[in-house]
C-alpha cells in the first residue's frame, strides 16, 4: 500500500468518525428524558399527600375541638370522608405513570448502545475467522479483509439503525401537544387540588391555635404540647407548598424544553437548546431538594 | 375542546374552596364562642362543618375527574406513540439477535466440517440460545 492510499484511508476514517459522532449525539434527548423521569417521580408524593392532608386535617380538628373525642372513631370517619378521593387519584396516577413510561422509552431510544452492533459483529468475525481453506490450516478470509468487512458492516448498519432511531425519537417528540396536556393536568392537580388542601390545613391551624389559647388556663401542659405539634406541622405544610411551586416551575421548563428539542432536533448541539435543558435540570434539582424537606 | 373543559374544572375547585372557607368560618365561630354556646348548639355547628367538609371532598374529587377526562385523548395518543417506539427498539434487537445467530451457524458449519462432535453440540446449543 503506497503512502497516498494510506493518507486517503486515514481521511476516510476521520470522515466516518465525524459522521458517526454527528449522528450519534443524542445526549440532549437523554438529558430531557432523564429530567422528565425525575419530575414524574417527584409528583408521586403529591398524590398520596392529598388524601393524607384530608385525613390529617379532619383528625387534627376533632382532636382539638370535638366535645367528645375518640381517636379510633375519628380515624375511621376521616377515612370514610377522604376515601372517595383515592379512586379519582388513580386516573391522575395513571397519567403520571404514562409520563414516566414516555421518558423511559425516549431514554431507551436515545441510548448510544442501541445502534451499535460491535459486540454481535465481533462474534461473527471470530466465527468467520475460524473457517479454513480446505486441506490447509490457512484461514479462508485473512484477518485484514475480515476486519475491513466487519468494520464496514458495522458502519452501514449503524447508519441505517441511527436513521431508524432518529425517526422513532422524532415521532415521540412530535406528540408535544399531548405531553403538554398531560403535564398541565399534573400541574393543575398539584395547584388546584393539593395546594388547596394544604391551604385549608394552614388556615385551620390558625383557628385551632385560638382554641388552644382559650384552653391554656385550664390545661396548660396539653395546650403547650399541642401548640408545639401544630408549629412543626405548620412548617411541614409550608415546605409542601413550596414543593408545589417548584413542581409548577419544573413543568413550565419541561414544556419549554419539549418545544425546543422538537424544533432543534436536527441541530441538537444548539446553544439555546442546551441552555434550556440546563434550566430544566436546575428547576428539577431544586424540586428534588425541596421534596426532601417536605416529606 | 381544552377551553370547554377548563372552565368547569376551575369552577369545581372554586366551589370546593368556597365550602372549605365556610367550614373554617363556622369552626372559628364555634371555637371563639365556645363558652357562650350550649352543647347541642356546638354539636350542630360541628355537624354543619362535617357536611361542608364532605362537600369539599366531593367537589375536589369531581375536579380531579375533570382533569383526568381532559387529558384522556392525550393519554391515548401517548400510549400509541410509546408502543410504536417500542416496536423500533424490538426491531433493532431482532437484527442483533440475527447477527449472533449467523455467527453461531458459521461455528456449527466449521465444527461439522472439522468433524468435532463436541464443538458441533456446543454450536448447536448456541443457535438454540440465540433464537430463544
Amino acid at each position: 500500500m503506497n503512502a497516498c492510499s494510506q493518507v486517503v484511508q486515514r481521511l476516510m476514517l476521520v470522515l466516518i468518525c465525524c459522521i458517526i459522532s454527528a449522528c450519534g449525539n443524542l445526549a440532549p434527548v437523554r438529558t430531557f428524558a432523564d429530567e422528565t423521569k425525575k419530575l414524574s417521580a417527584a409528583f408521586d408524593p403529591m398524590l398520596t399527600g392529598s388524601s393524607a392532608s384530608c385525613v390529617e386535617k379532619y383528625k387534627r380538628k376533632k382532636l382539638i375541638t370535638a366535645d367528645k373525642f375518640d381517636p379510633e372513631v375519628a380515624e375511621k370517619k376521616a377515612k370514610e370522608l377522604c376515601g372517595p378521593m383515592d379512586d379519582d387519584n388513580k386516573t391522575i396516577a395513571d397519567l403520571n405513570g404514562l409520563l414516566e413510561q414516555y421518558a423511559d422509552t425516549l431514554a431507551a431510544l436515545a441510548d448510544e448502545k442501541l445502534p451499535s452492533y460491535k459486540t454481535e459483529l465481533n462474534g461473527l468475525k471470530d466465527s468467520l475467522g475460524k473457517i479454513k481453506k480446505p486441506g490447509t490450516g490457512e484461514a479462508l478470509i485473512n484477518a485484514d479483509k475480515l476486519g475491513a468487512i466487519t468494520a464496514l458492516t458495522e458502519f452501514l448498519s449503524r447508519i441505517a439503525t441511527q436513521h431508524m432511531q432518529k425517526a422513532a425519537i422524532r415521532d415521540l417528540l412530535s406528540h408535544e401537544a399531548a405531553i403538554n396536556t398531560i403535564t398541565t393536568a399534573l400541574k393543575d392537580y398539584a395547584n388546584l387540588n393539593y395546594k388547596a388542601w394544604l391551604r385549608d390545613e394552614k388556615n385551620e391551624i390558625l383557628v385551632l391555635r385560638k382554641a388552644l389559647d382559650e384552653r391554656a388556663a385550664k390545661e396548660m401542659l396539653a395546650s403547650n404540647y399541642l401548640k408545639t405539634i401544630l408549629l412543626s406541622e405548620e412548617r411541614q405544610i409550608a415546605a409542601r407548598e413550596k414543593t408545589v411551586d417548584a413542581f409548577i416551575k419544573s413543568v413550565t421548563e419541561l414544556q419549554k424544553s419539549n418545544a425546543e428539542i422538537r424544533k432543534k432536533f436536527d441541530r441538537l448541539d444548539d446553544k439555546e437548546l442546551l441552555d434550556q435543558l440546563k434550566q430544566f435540570g436546575k428547576e428539577v434539582a431544586a424540586l428534588r431538594n425541596q421534596l426532601k424537606d417536605a416529606f | 375542546m381544552a377551553n370547554e373543559i377548563q372552565l368547569p374544572q376551575e369552577q369545581a375547585f372554586q366551589v370546593a374552596d368556597g365550602f372549605a372557607q365556610l367550614s373554617a368560618r363556622i369552626l372559628d365561630y364555634r371555637v371563639t364562642h365556645r363558652e357562650a354556646l350550649s352543647s347541642p348548639e356546638r354539636a350542630s355547628l360541628e355537624e354543619a362543618e362535617d357536611h361542608l367538609d364532605h362537600l369539599v371532598v366531593l367537589f375536589r374529587s369531581y375536579g380531579i375527574r375533570l382533569i383526568g377526562a381532559g387529558a384522556a385523548d392525550a393519554a391515548a395518543e401517548i400510549t400509541a406513540a410509546i408502543s410504536r417506539a417500542k416496536a423500533t427498539i424490538e426491531k433493532v434487537d431482532k437484527i442483533k439477535k440475527a447477527i449472533s445467530t449467523a455467527a453461531a451457524i458459521v461455528d456449527l458449519a466449521v465444527a461439522v466440517f472439522a468433524k468435532d462432535p463436541k464443538a458441533v453440540l456446543a454450536a448447536a446449543k448456541a443457535i438454540k440460545g440465540d433464537q430463544a
